[in-house]
């Protein structure tokens, strides 16, 4: 009786080992489909990078911006140094943002009459969230940024920061519209000197304005 | 003898027709090349008492008014913290008799005044487009001892407020003439500097409600109407409440013409030291003027700030370039003009960009490496 059920069980592992074989023959061979696995390690959205990535997500709550304003036509935005300041102005700002566990976005704007060629200026600076390109100095970013919401001095190249409270519908709140409210501008920078000044200080922010708020993702 | 008299009488009427299309665009009047300011536009100065030289004064050659860095000095200003305590960017700065101190933001478009201890005791204004708000704010002037508060907007908007005690309200705005550079204030009027072809002038009196009073003041002599707009109107000024002058400085001119309120020529100073940076009359390729702004080489100076004190009198610093192999880039050189006469004499070089003078202290703003309104007490009497 013993013999028998030894017996059984060689005749089943010799089966799995054939059918395993067989299975890895074909698939090392292309006649059957193989599934790929990949293993990565979860990374934050503050961990050590050389290169600005936006989180691609929405959520509501407190959200810092970093708006770049440049043009494919001033000698100024096209200084050869700029392109890693901004970069690092990015990062730096998006690991302030976690820090106070706030949304961070970019947006770039071309002061360019053609929106090709205002985006091939912004396509130096990297990844933005958002771009606007065109229109030369009537155009949406250059409303807002230069005349009307935040009116400042119309030159480039420039940055500003403003942090402003993000709101969308919720479960609890599902009459609550899409809008952004309470924009303030903390920081506006003129010029590379001035840009690059402000990041050898540390990129410092209005502290008052960066109070931790708390917020639901989406 | 009929068709000659045709013949020309057609090449007399193509002659006309020719000259009479010509168009008064500027390009015909067009010198590429030339250099300004041009000879024509640097009136004389003959009397030695009106010509100022850097050398001079008791401590000689290289004397240093105020060295705001070694010397103790206050600050306001941090580079982080609560958004009060930090300065978008320091515009412009004024100060009155009771040493109170009003300070132009151009970033966070606001004024901020704080008490003769330094201390922030009341601001005003806000980014927007509104008549009590701040689009870009460039010049700041107080007049009656600091009762009014006076703001220079973008688009010519001059905007007026009142002062009682740490409550500032909004009294009016009015628009003046388009791109105007500088403004002061005095005795219940507004001083704008900006080029106006159609009144020929480039000094405009106001009134606080915005009407136009008088306008003086030669525009640049060129025969090209491009060239005079963009070199008539950018300058400074500066006005002195107590002895009734305006003080104006052209761009890249070396002279400071005092006039009257009535806008007569009552004396002029020229600055014997100070060479202009290079402007440049050129031509573009469909034939437009255009005018290039040399950036200042070394030995060549630049206007940075004109203001007055209490005692009205004036004060004008200018900076020179350096050679690239000095250790200290620049040189700031301060001069003190009395608004009566048109005397001066070189007070020596500072290392910050002065703003006022008040009766104790002498005020300076930075913007790098962060902006900061630095104040140094005066311990000796100014010459």
């Amino acid at each position: 009786m013993m013999n028998k059920s030894i017996q059984t069980s060689r005749v089943w592992f010799v089966i799995c080992t054939i059918v395993l074989g067989a299975s890895f023959a074909l698939g090392v061979g292309g006649l059957l489909p193989v599934p790929s696995i990949e293993i990565r390690w979860p990374t934050s959205p503050t961990s050590p990078s050389n290169q600005y990535v936006p989180t691609y997500s929405t959520k509501v709550g407190k959200e810092i911006v970093l708006i770049y304003i440049g043009s494919s036509s001033c000698a100024y935005a096209n200084d050869e140094a700029l392109p890693s300041l901004i970069e690092n102005l990015k990062l730096a700002l998006q690991r302030k943002a976690s820090e106070k566990e706030y949304m961070f976005t970019t947006i770039g704007v071309a002061i360019d009459w053609f929106t090709e060629k205002g985006v091939e200026h912004l396509t130096k600076f990297g990844t933005f969230d958002e771009v606007i390109a065109g229109r030369k100095w009537q155009s949406t970013g250059a409303r807002r940024f230069f005349w009307e919401a935040l009116p400042g001095q119309a030159a480039t190249p420039q940055v500003l920061v403003i942090a402003r409270d993000v709101q969308a519908p919720t479960d609890e709140q599902p009459e609550q519209p899409f809008q952004v409210a309470n924009e303030t501008l903390l920081v506006r920078k003129l010029g590379s000197d001035e840009i690059k000044d402000w990041l050898e200080q540390g990129t410092p922010l209005p502290q008052d304005f960066l109070e931790t708020s708390t917020h639901a993702a989406m | 003898m009929g068709v000659r008299l045709h013949i020309v009488l057609l090449l007399l009427a193509l002659v006309t027709i020719v000259t009479a299309c010509r168009n008064d665009d500027g390009i015909s009047t067009i010198s590429p090349g030339t250099v300004h300011p041009t000879a024509n536009n640097i009136p004389p100065v003959t009397d030695l008492r009106f010509v100022l030289y850097e050398e001079g004064g008791e401590r000689g050659v290289e004397q240093m008014f105020i060295d705001f860095i070694e010397l103790e000095s206050q600050t306001i200003g941090i580079r982080e913290g609560d958004k009060l305590e930090m300065f978008g960017f320091v515009q412009d700065l004024v100060t009155d008799d009771n040493g109170t101190l009003y300070v132009l933001d151009s970033r966070y478009n606001e004024v901020r005044v704080y008490n003769h201890s330094h201390f922030l005791i009341g601001r005003f204004g806000s980014a927007g487009v509104g008549p009590e708000e701040f689009a870009y704010p460039r010049s700041l002037a107080i007049t009656e001892g600091g009762a009014r508060i006076i703001v220079l907007d973008r688009y010519g908007w001059v905007k007026v407020f009142s002062r009682q005690d740490s409550t500032f309200r909004f009294e009016s705005s009015f628009s003046v003439v388009i791109d105007p550079w500088d403004m002061c204030a005095m005795n219940g009027h507004v001083y704008i500097r900006a080029y106006s072809a159609e009144l020929g002038a480039i000094i405009h009196k106001y009134s606080h409600n915005g009407d136009l009073v008088a306008s003086f003041g030669q525009p640049y002599d060129s025969p090209n109407p491009f060239v005079r707009q963009s070199l008539s109107g950018k300058g400074q000024l500066v006005c002195s409440e107590k002895h009734r002058i305006v003080g104006s400085i052209r761009r890249n001119v070396p002279l400071l013409t005092g006039y009257s309120e009535a806008g007569e020529i009552v004396w002029r100073v020229k600055f014997g030291d100070f060479k202009s940076a290079q402007v440049i009359e050129k031509q573009k390729e469909d034939g437009r003027p255009s005018i290039l702004f040399k950036v200042p080489v070394s030995g060549e100076s630049v206007f940075s700030t004109a203001f007055s004190d209490a005692s009205g009198d004036f004060f004008v610093q200018y900076v020179t370039i350096n050679d690239s192999t000095d250790e200290v880039p620049t040189k700031r050189h301060l001069f003190k003009v009395q608004a009566q006469t048109g005397e001066g004499t070189y007070l020596g070089r500072t290392n910050m960009r002065v703003y006022a003078i008040g009766a104790e202290h002498v005020f300076a703003g930075v913007n790098r490496p962060y902006p900061q309104v630095v104040i140094h007490e005066i311990k000796e009497t100014l010459q």
